[in-house]
């Protein structure tokens, strides 16, 4: 009985102590101010990515979207209804969504602002599926879950106009361990399928990724003359990503789930991500949610 | 501790989003019922339905697009999608020259070669929509395959192999001259 009842306290312990929401905050200006310099970067391909005269046209857009889930395509068809060009329809969602970036990240009207982002955010996801990779698939995962948390308990124009001192609450620390275990399982999970590829384990993995010329961004030749650095650096991000360690500190001692997350982040960006990608939305707010616990 | 009926309820949709995210790591398939549609829809829709295997199980070749253009005065130039000018645009446009070598699409398309022509001509319109004189523009696919280390420290060099090429016509420009 004693040991149920330890058990439970446990859990409950893990998933309710109060806890401030200054890490969430931390989350929703990191995610909104990367999300904008996303959009400022990539602005001037915005045509070639979205429109029906861009880069992708006619059949083959419609061959690798799936047309089951809503895009572009179908507002600028609703749209043309009322008149509204394909090329004004474009432009007024882009504006929509860095507004809704904007509001997000200063923390005005922020679940409303969560909304609109995350939606307008999947729209252009949508829209150009073939071109999206990790950071959109994190960054549209946080979105959601914005939604849903008080992350504009703190840090907000909202809570600087209701002169309110963010206090400690079971709430906070929830809505802290539901993202911190959804990147767990995202780096468990990838650990896991990297361990199915026989390159991850001979080292080849890093050798041919700084040898492929979209990954070159220094000479790495010399890799090929240390091939147990290849090798060792392949086994280590596996562990990381397995991650099997975290979960089994974060059983014994709540705050060590945060170290896990950025025990990796630090393992990724320090030995694969430098030639591997340039930013990593999972990484980066992994290390804002460790920050700031 | 007491909980919050709020707090309560926020606890089991947590569970089932949960439950959904772990299937979607996992690549399990929904049923082909209308519950399993809507919980795909919604593991879309939030992010659940995400594939974590990045760089899994391991890195392939890589495909790359140049386009030699004929312009209205019969000059030949080259021309590339991807300029170098923006990496995170870069990234973007090589993911759309990537199309052409996805193994998941060539195991589902009953004509492959139709798809890839599909793809050449748009790429290819892309590239006439940035030189409006052009006559003709010839795309031409190459891949780089990169060599095992032992076999670069014996002195084999990766090299980029011919993989596809198409010429495409602007037939209002050839008329017109």
């Amino acid at each position: 009985m004693n040991l149920w009842r330890a058990f439970s306290n446990g859990i409950i312990n893990f998933f309710f102590r109060p806890a401030s929401p200054r890490p969430l905050a931390a989350l929703r200006i990191g995610l909104g101010s990367v999300m904008l310099l996303q959009a400022w970067v990539t602005h001037s391909a915005v045509w070639d990515l979205f429109s029906s005269q861009g880069i992708v046209q006619g059949e083959v857009a419609t061959t690798l979207n799936r047309p089951e889930l809503p895009q572009l395509m179908q507002l600028q068809a609703w749209l043309a209804r009322i008149g509204i060009s394909e090329q004004s329809c474009i432009l007024l969602v882009g504006f929509c969504y860095v507004v809704a970036l904007v509001f997000l990240t200063v923390g005005w009207r922020t679940r409303l602002a969560a909304l609109a982002a995350w939606f307008l955010h999947w729209i252009l996801m949508n829209s150009a599926d073939y071109t999206l990779y990790g950071v959109d698939t994190y960054a549209h995962v946080f979105l959601f879950y914005l939604m849903w948390v008080p992350a504009g308990a703190a840090w907000s124009v909202e809570s600087w106009r209701k002169g309110v001192v963010p206090l400690p609450t079971p709430g906070n620390r929830f809505a802290l361990r539901v993202l911190q275990l959804h990147l767990a399982v995202t780096y468990l999970i990838s650990g896991y399928e990297k361990a199915q590829g026989p390159q991850w384990w001979n080292g080849e993995l890093l050798w041919r990724a700084v040898s492929l010329p979209i990954y070159q961004q220094y000479n790495m030749s010399w890799l090929a003359w240390w091939p147990t650095l290849s090798m060792l650096s392949g086994w280590g991000d596996v562990g990381a990503g397995t991650r099997i360690y975290n979960f089994y500190l974060a059983a014994c001692d709540a705050q060590t789930l945060d170290c896990g997350n950025c025990g990796t982040a630090c393992w990724h960006h320090g030995f694969l991500g430098p030639p591997f990608i340039w930013l990593d939305y999972g990484d980066v707010n992994g290390l804002f949610i460790w920050f700031f616990s | 501790m007491k909980l919050s009926l709020g707090l309560k309820i926020g606890c089991s949709a947590w569970l089932a989003h949960f439950a959904l995210v772990i299937c979607g790591a996992f690549g399990v398939e929904m049923p082909e019922s209308m519950l399993g549609r809507a919980l795909s829809y919604y593991s879309e829709m939030s992010g659940a339905a995400g594939q974590w295997g990045f760089f899994a199980p391991g890195v392939t070749s890589q495909i790359d697009a140049t386009f030699d253009v004929v312009d209205g005065a019969g000059r030949h130039l080259t021309a590339r999608l991807n300029d170098g000018a923006n990496r995170e645009v870069d990234l973007r446009l090589s993911d759309i020259i990537e199309q052409f070598l996805n193994d998941d699409r060539e195991d589902e398309d009953p004509d492959p070669a139709h798809f890839t022509r599909a793809l050449a001509a748009s790429l290819s319109a892309a590239v006439f929509s940035r030189h409006k004189d052009a006559k003709s523009v010839t795309i031409r696919l190459v891949k780089f395959e990169p060599v095992s280390m032992a076999d670069y420290r014996s002195g084999v060099r990766p090299t980029w192999q011919h993989l596809y090429s198409g010429e495409f016509i602007n037939t209002q420009n050839v008329v017109g001259k």
